[in-house]
């Protein structure tokens, strides 16, 4: 993943727990790096690794951490790394979400190297979508609800995320039900 | 418009789709179609409305008419939405069968700000069109940019970090430095104390011990005798270890100074036995000697390689208490040529795991030994010190219960195919007693009793002066053959005593100068030399050794 992920999560736990309890979850996770340069593409492994510590050093549940992190991701590092720039992805979150095949193109055409995972939207209302959610990555559905979640806050509307079907059950890949009033 | 979708094949809402923000005009520059995100930023951009009302052509210059806009087909324009300041780029290309001519382009952003303030969004953009695509690569290059900038703020930070530690380890290692040079001083001047003192102690130890021979020449009952041996073997101990504290403190001030000249190896062998035999009789063990049988001259300086010889015996004599101790002298000639001395003793040997510990400082393999043998515990440090000195190695070789053996290799010459070589020592060997009178100077007392008593014993014709003065008064009244001279005297020294006699033309051939030192450290016979002295003798010395040097000397 690109260091600009894990700067994300370095910016999380330091704001939710301080300075401090970084340096200890970056020590458990035995991260040698004292910054991650956002550009820079790092082995996932790193990622695990922080998440892992984070739970230990926190005592969070891991779900927990992923869907903060997620939330974290749009509402913070996406908003201000890109600010109108994400707005501009749509006027409300249906239309966003609508454009996020898109947008994850345009991310491929940023980060080369990245290996982004896929969305598809389908069945698609006025008020709910089903989002699917394809990725060679095990274990990040959470997270996927924290960036929904926090895609709702970012347009002042309270949204429903539903795991309606989980890869890690046994299906093709994740789907979300998205529904918002 | 609807013809122009319909020449590209397209359908109307496609066309609309890809150029959201096209313009149609006529040849009198009015607006017959304008784009649908174009139109929704500036509503009063309509239909019918001329160009240059709505918009102001930045880039290029001068562009008024139809024909100026035909002219410039494949000029990059810029416009200005004048109610909005939207910027545009793009392209006017003219259709001349339709006296018609079509912009195509879209809106310049340089921040995602500028959606913000346009009220566009990404779906407001063609998705062939890469403007949103470059503005994410610039807002990806901000990010890196601020990257860059928090590193260098931090590289900062540990720069001067890195200063201030160094600052820190500047002042520490300016104190090591200076801690280091004053224990260096007090090393220096605890040897210079060491060797000073010695000199002081021996001088006293060596009137004692010639007294202590004076009376063993008289006759004396047995228990008087026992008394003096008694005392004699005390001295001796006494002395062995201030040689040793000598020896260290020569070591550690670097001043030990190795001689190379032709010896004998069997008289040297003997010497060693000769010293120890009596104490070897008394516990009831064996001393044996064995020399190499091909070769019996050598290099090497005799008096270091005696004084390991003597260390390694007197060892072996305190640890041995029934058997033997054998010192084994061959000559290896496989490799560099060198004499190896194996001495052996059949005590109870030496643990392993305590081997290391022979050669080191104050060593003593269980602290009782010293308790019981005595001694400094310095014997084997030294030895292995001047081994080193002259190039060779010492080991140990040792099983609890079965003796040690101690291995010592010099590296040397054999000179018994040197027949010059042979016939000076032999030459050096029998010098007659001088015939004329020598003059001994010396300002402390008992030096002089004893030297006065070993002339007289002797038969030699002497005279003694207490100082350089009066040495100097002697010379020019009395005609003398031979000088000792001390080194050490209030006043004027030996050394100044000697220019003086030299200065006062008395040349080496004709009066030869021994000094007598009971302290030569490295460098002083080189001072001696330079001072006009031909050779100099060790305090306490031994009766024969200053009877073999008045021969020598009485002989030029």
């Amino acid at each position: 993943m690109y260091g600009l992920v894990n700067k994300a999560v370095e910016g999380l736990v330091c704001d939710k727990f301080g300075q401090e309890t970084w340096e200890k979850i970056r020590a458990k996770a035995g991260i040698v790096e004292e910054h991650f340069i956002s550009n820079e593409s790092y082995p996932d492994d790193i990622t695990y690794r922080l998440v892992g510590a984070a739970h230990e050093v926190t005592g969070l549940p891991v779900p927990a951490i992923l869907s903060a992190f997620g939330e974290y991701w749009v509402l913070e590092t996406a908003q201000k790394g890109y600010g109108h720039l994400l707005k501009a992805g749509g006027n409300n979150v249906g239309e966003f979400l609508r454009n996020l095949p898109n947008f994850h193109a345009r991310i491929i055409l940023m980060y080369p190297k990245l290996q982004p995972p896929k969305f598809k939207v389908s069945d698609a209302t006025e008020k709910s979508l089903i989002l699917h959610y394809i990725s060679d990555r095990p274990g990040l559905a959470d997270f996927v609800v924290g960036l929904v979640t926090g895609l709702g806050k970012l347009f002042a509307t309270p949204v429903q995320v539903e795991h309606i079907a989980k890869k890690a059950e046994g299906a093709d890949h994740d789907e979300f039900r998205v529904s918002w009033s | 418009m609807a013809n122009n979708a319909t020449k590209m094949g397209m359908e109307q809402e496609e066309f609309e789709a890809a150029f959201p923000y096209h313009l149609l005009l006529d040849n009198q520059l009015q607006i017959i179609s304008i784009g649908h995100v174009l139109a929704r930023t500036d509503e009063t951009s309509v239909a019918g409305k001329n160009l240059h009302d709505c918009f102001e052509i930045i880039r290029p210059d001068g562009i008024k008419t139809y024909e100026d806009f035909c002219a410039n087909s494949r000029t990059l324009f810029i416009v200005r939405q004048r109610k909005t300041d939207l910027t545009l780029r793009g392209q006017f290309l003219a259709r001349a069968n339709s006296n018609q001519i079509l912009f195509l382009g879209s809106p310049w952003v340089t921040s995602s700000d500028d959606l913000a303030r346009y009220n566009l969004t990404l779906s407001d953009f063609a998705l062939h069109d890469p403007i949103i695509d470059l503005l994410s690569l610039a807002q990806a290059k901000n990010a890196a940019q601020q990257d860059i900038v928090r590193l260098v703020d931090r590289l900062k930070e540990k720069t001067q970090l890195l200063q201030e530690t160094n600052a820190v380890l500047q002042t520490n290692n300016s104190d090591l430095t200076k801690a280091r040079d004053e224990a260096q001083a007090a090393t220096q001047a605890k040897s210079e104390f060491l060797a000073r003192m010695s000199h002081e102690i021996r001088t006293p130890m060596h009137g004692m011990l010639s007294m202590i021979d004076i009376m063993g020449q008289k006759v004396l009952d047995a228990e008087s005798k026992n008394y003096l041996d008694v005392m004699k073997e005390s001295s001796v101990s006494l002395l062995s270890i201030i040689n040793d504290i000598l020896d260290l403190s020569k070591i550690e001030a670097g001043k030990i100074e190795i001689d190379i000249a032709p010896f004998d190896i069997d008289h040297l062998l003997l010497e060693v036995k000769q010293l120890y035999w009596a104490g070897a009789q008394k516990k009831g063990l064996e001393l044996r000697i064995a020399s190499p049988p091909e070769a019996k001259t050598f290099t090497g300086d005799a008096g270091r390689i005696r004084q390991i010889l003597t260390n390694l015996v007197s060892n072996g004599l305190k640890f041995t208490e029934r058997g033997y101790i054998e010192i084994r002298a061959t000559y290896l000639t496989d490799g560099d040529p060198r004499l190896h001395f194996a001495v052996t003793d059949t005590g109870p040997g030496i643990p392993e795991d305590k081997q290391h510990l022979l050669f080191q400082n104050f060593s003593q393999i269980d602290g009782a030994d010293n308790r019981k043998h005595g001694g400094t515990g310095l014997g084997l440090s030294i030895s292995k010190t001047l081994t080193q000195l002259m190039g060779g190695r010492i080991s140990v070789e040792s099983q609890l219960g079965k003796g040690a053996t101690f291995h010592v290799e010099i590296p040397t010459k054999c000179l018994d195919h040197h027949p010059q070589l042979a016939q000076e020592m032999a030459a050096n060997e029998v010098c007659p007693l001088p015939s004329k009178r020598i003059l001994v100077v010396d300002d402390h007392p008992i030096n002089r009793r004893i030297i006065e008593f070993i002339l007289k014993k002797q038969k030699v014709d002497f005279v003694l002066a207490e100082s350089g003065e009066q040495a100097i008064d002697i010379l020019k009244e009395q005609p003398i053959a031979l000088v000792f001279m001390d080194i050490q005297m209030p006043g004027m020294d030996g050394i100044e005593t000697t220019q003086k006699i030299r200065a006062g033309n008395s040349p080496p051939e004709k009066l030869p100068i021994v000094a007598m030192t009971a302290n030569a450290l490295k460098g002083d016979r080189e001072r001696f030399l330079a001072a006009g002295m031909q050779d100099y003798i060790s305090k306490p010395f031994k009766e024969d050794d200053l009877m073999n040097l008045i021969r020598k000397w009485s002989a030029t």
